[in-house]
């Protein structure tokens, strides 16, 4: 059965560009945007199902106009065809907001069989992405996803949890979100990166979608940079006999040890 | 106050946790359980005003009664939705969010009720360099919250409260075909007082022993980063920690060996002391210790098994 995947990924700032001063101020330095970190292994995972189904792979997400520049990543990893929605509403849409965005933005790519999410995004981690769409289209979903394998009108995902391995049967359309690590995402050839500018890829607001509720219900009130808590003391005297042995001295000072 | 409550845990003591961190945010306490009758008996003794008791039946995952507790809170309009911080739970709460359209609050470190009767969170972002604090502007919040983020208190069985035995209703498009525990050994990591963690710069399942033996000298246990369990098979895939692993609070924490990503050291992060142990020093784990040894694990752990011997 050829499947038709949607695969949600978030366009963040690159982890390496922030940083905590040491006065504690959050400090984003050379903004770079890249895919979220294990949105990339749900980008591969979607594409791969395409692939073996000989169906289609296309990639959604919604933000602001940095999205523009996400064409060529994301159209270089495998999918077929970009659609983002950006719109002034995202700038304070929290979860809920976004997951209406998505769900109604996939109501209207049609014929979707499996919506393919990354676990979480490396900026916020919030994890709630999957169900929610899911729950917002009336799908079944699976999350903490390593594996999936297509059948006819269903799939059947291999989910790691904290305490059991589980196989389950989702029968289609479904929505999933896949564990980092679970594959190797593919490095685009210069190509796959040439020709991801001449893809298909459309701009919605969300007005065109026709989304009901789009009032967060969480605001956010500050935001501030945590210097660690730790004391980050890095020991290097003379030798590392001695440097152990300060090491040891320290933590029988601290009664965690002895 | 005059707040209504809705907790929701697989685990038994972490329903009973929540219920004792309840107390200074509401003041009607519900808990949804999927278990038994004693159960809910616990958890009225716990302070459960009501228990909605679902029986546990077998090939059914605990995410196929969200639908449900769903109904519940639809029906009840809690203002605040507690939930275990499993993985479950994590996939049940959001579940839950989005059929009554609420917000959702994951891992909060901090929970408040506002003077002006709002909740109030802080949570992590960017990996852990920053603290959201964020406020609830709607009817009802959903909030996920860790094991051991409250401590139990004792059961006192002359409180009464209702308990309401329900069938689970909604029919979900999904089949268990088969569940599988991870190995298990004799060894629960999260209740250990020392765990030396070691990752992918221990070069082969033989020099485990050099890390039991540390672990042993230390009066602690061994656990190890995901790769190493689920790829390699060198431990029972219960015994690592990270995201879809497990989560521990030793007093002492060793890092050996691992890079220390942050979801990674997440997992640890309430650990009362962390030591590192990596020979490189731009590995993130050296900016979440209180102490850190740059060095050849090779070296540095036999040097410091000499040390403990010579000690006790």
């Amino acid at each position: 059965m050829k499947m038709k995947t949607v695969v949600c990924y978030k366009w963040v700032v690159s982890d390496d560009c922030i940083s905590v001063s040491p006065s504690g101020n959050l400090e984003f330095k050379d903004v770079e945007y890249d895919i979220s970190e294990y949105d990339r292994n749900a980008v591969e995972a979607a594409t791969q199902l395409a692939e073996r189904t000989e169906g289609l792979c296309v990639a959604l997400s919604a933000g602001d106009e940095t999205l523009v520049k996400s064409q060529k990543a994301t159209l270089s990893a495998g999918p077929k065809e970009g659609y983002v929605v950006i719109d002034p509403i995202m700038d304070k849409a929290d979860c809920m907001v976004t997951a209406n965005v998505l769900a109604e933005a996939v109501r209207k790519i049609g014929e979707v069989d499996l919506v393919l999410c990354g676990e979480a995004s490396s900026d916020t981690f919030s994890q709630q992405m999957a169900p929610r769409i899911a729950r917002e289209l009336g799908w079944p979903v699976a999350t903490y996803v390593k594996e999936i394998e297509p059948g006819n009108g269903y799939v059947t995902v291999t989910r790691e949890l904290e305490a059991c391995v589980e196989k389950l049967e989702l029968r289609l359309p479904a929505v999933v979100s896949i564990l980092g690590d679970s594959n190797t995402p593919r490095m685009p050839k210069l190509k796959d990166v040439m020709s991801a500018g001449k893809k298909p890829f459309t701009r919605w607001t969300v007005a065109d979608l026709g989304v009901e509720n789009t009032t967060a219900g969480l605001e956010i009130v500050s935001l501030a940079g945590n210097s660690t808590d730790r004391k980050t003391i890095i020991l290097e005297e003379d030798s590392l006999e001695t440097t152990m042995e300060k090491l040891l001295k320290s933590l029988i000072e601290e009664g965690v040890v002895g | 106050m005059d707040k209504k409550i809705l907790i929701f845990s697989e685990n038994l003591n972490n329903a009973c946790e929540m219920l004792a961190g309840a107390k200074a945010l509401g003041d009607q306490l519900a808990v949804v359980y999927i278990g038994t009758d004693k159960d809910a008996k616990e958890l009225v003794a716990h302070g459960a005003n009501t228990v909605y008791l679902f029986s546990k039946e077998n090939n059914v995952p605990y995410e196929a009664y969200a639908e449900d507790i769903a109904a519940i809170a639809m029906e009840k309009s809690p203002n605040l939705i507690m939930v275990g911080m499993t993985n479950r739970g994590r996939t049940i709460a959001a579940i839950v969010a989005q059929a009554l359209h609420a917000p959702c609050a994951s891992e909060c470190s901090s929970l408040k009720l506002g003077n002006d009767g709002k909740y109030v969170i802080t949570r992590k972002i960017y990996g852990g360099k920053a603290t959201s604090t964020e406020v609830c502007t709607a009817d009802t919040l959903v909030v996920t919250i860790p094991m051991r983020a409250y401590e139990i208190q004792a059961a006192d069985n002359t409180l009464s409260g209702e308990i309401v035995q329900l069938e689970r209703n909604a029919s979900v498009a999904m089949k268990l075909i088969e569940e599988s525990s991870k190995s298990v050994d004799s060894v629960d990591i999260t209740a250990a007082n020392t765990v030396v963690l070691f990752g992918r710069g221990l070069e082969k399942a033989e020099d485990m022993a050099m890390m039991e033996e540390l672990a042993e000298l230390l009066g602690g246990v061994t656990a190890c980063t995901r790769p190493l369990a689920v790829d390699y098979g060198w431990m029972p895939t219960s015994r690592y920690i990270g995201l879809s692993g497990k989560s521990v609070k030793p007093a002492l924490y060793l890092d050996i060996g691992s890079s220390g990503q942050i979801q990674q050291i997440a997992g640890a992060s309430d650990s009362k002391i962390i030591v590192a142990i990596n020979n490189k020093a731009s590995e993130p784990v050296f900016n979440e210790c209180d102490y850190g040894v740059v060095a050849d694990l090779y070296e540095a752990v036999p040097i410091l098994i000499g040390l403990l011997k010579k000690l006790f």
